[in-house]
C-alpha cells in the first residue's frame, strides 16, 4: 500500500495492509504536525506533492527497504494539504519476522522519504508562513547534504511574514559556501550521503 | 518539440505560475531548458537550488529531452529541516549563479 491522500490518514488501514502471518513485529511511524518549531508557534502545516513522481519515490523506497531488510511488507501512506497540528502527515509500516529489521528499516523509510520524495511542506505560523527545507542558507540543503549547518554562518530563514516572497531576497546566498567548500566544512563532522542508514546486510 | 514544465511549492509562489508549455528546438536538453527559463523568469535566479526531473525521474542538466516530456522544478523537498542524513544518490540540482 502506498498512496497520497487528501483525507486523515487511518493508521488501521497501514496495519492491516502491512500485516503478514509470517511476520512477528509490525512497526508503525507516525509523523505528526507539531505544535511548535524553531521558537515558532505552528498552527499547521500544508503539503503538497508532485502526484505521480511521488508515489513512485515511494514505491522506490518501499522496494529498497524489502531489499536491505528480510521484510515481509511495506505500506507508505502521505497526507497532502492541511495538517493540523496533532494529525498524522505521514505513516509508515513495516513487518517482518523479527523486530530489529521492522524498527531499522521503518526508520531508513521515513528518512529517505524525507530526502527525496516530492512533497513539500509549508508551515503557518503566528505572522508568517515558510516553505520548511528551503529556508537553509538560501540554497536548498536537501541537494547539498554535505553542507555543515550552522559551522560558520547564520542562517537566514527565507521566512515570509505576508506570504508574498520578497523576503527570498535576502542575499543569504553570498555568504554559502560552495559546494566543494560546503565538502571540506562537512568533513568536521558531517557524514556524506552514504551515511544514511546502512542497513545490515541481508541475513543469510 | 514541446515540453510541459513543471514548478512546485516555493518555485510555483516565486514565478507566480505552476507550468508552462516550451517549444524547443531538436538537441535541447534539461540544461538548455532551464537556461532559457532563467531568462524567461529572472526570479529563478536567487530561488536557490532545484532538482530536475523529467517524466518522474530524476536526472541532472545534460539529459536530451523529446517531444511530450515532463518536465518537473523540484525544490528541497519538505525533509531539509530534519537534518536529513544523505542527499539523493543522483545529486541533480543546478546550482544558481
Amino acid at each position: 500500500m502506498i498512496r497520497l491522500t487528501s483525507e486523515p490518514i487511518l493508521l488501521d488501514d497501514l496495519v492491516r495492509a502491512a500485516g503478514d502471518p509470517a511476520s512477528g513485529a509490525l512497526v508503525l511511524f507516525v509523523g505528526t504536525t507539531r505544535d511548535h518549531n524553531q521558537g515558532r508557534q505552528v498552527e499547521r502545516l500544508e503539503y503538497e506533492a508532485y502526484p505521480g513522481m511521488a508515489e513512485r519515490e515511494m514505491e522506490k523506497i518501499g522496494e529498497e527497504a524489502r531489499r536491505r531488510w528480510p521484510l515481509q511488507k511495506v505500506a507508505i501512506v502521505h497526507r497532502t494539504g492541511v495538517v493540523p497540528v496533532g494529525e498524522a502527515s505521514v505513516a509508515i509500516a513495516v513487518s517482518s519476522a523479527h523486530r530489529a529489521d521492522a524498527f531499522e528499516a521503518a526508520r531508513f523509510a521515513i528518512d529517505r522519504l524525507k530526502e527525496v520524495v516530492p512533497i513539500w511542506k509549508k508551515e503557518f505560523f503566528e505572522g508568517g508562513e515558510v516553505w520548511i527545507g528551503d529556508q537553509c542558507c538560501g540554497v536548498g540543503a536537501w541537494s547539498d547534504a554535505a553542507h555543515a549547518h550552522g559551522a560558520n554562518h547564520e542562517h537566514a530563514e527565507r521566512v515570509s511574514a505576508s506570504g508574498g516572497s520578497a523576503a527570498g531576497r535576502d542575499g543569504a546566498g553570498d555568504a554559502h559556501p560552495g559546494a566543494g567548500q560546503g565538502a571540506r566544512v562537512a568533513g568536521g563532522g558531517v557524514g556524506p550521503p552514504s551515511a544514511i542508514a546502512p542497513g545490515p546486510a541481508k541475513r543469510d | 518539440m514541446k515540453v510541459r514544465v513543471l514548478f512546485f511549492a516555493s518555485l510555483r509562489e516565486r514565478l507566480g505560475c505552476s507550468e508552462v508549455v516550451r517549444t524547443l528546438e531538436a538537441g535541447a536538453t534539461t540544461g538548455s531548458l532551464v537556461e532559457r527559463l532563467r531568462e524567461e523568469f529572472p526570479d529563478l535566479d536567487g530561488a536557490g537550488r532545484f532538482a530536475i526531473a523529467v517524466n518522474s525521474d530524476y536526472t541532472d542538466g545534460g539529459q536530451a529531452l523529446a517531444d511530450g516530456d515532463e518536465v518537473a522544478l523540484i525544490p528541497p523537498v519538505s525533509g531539509g529541516q530534519d537534518r536529513a542524513t544523505g542527499g539523493p544518490e543522483k545529486r541533480p540540482e543546478t546550482e544558481r549563479r
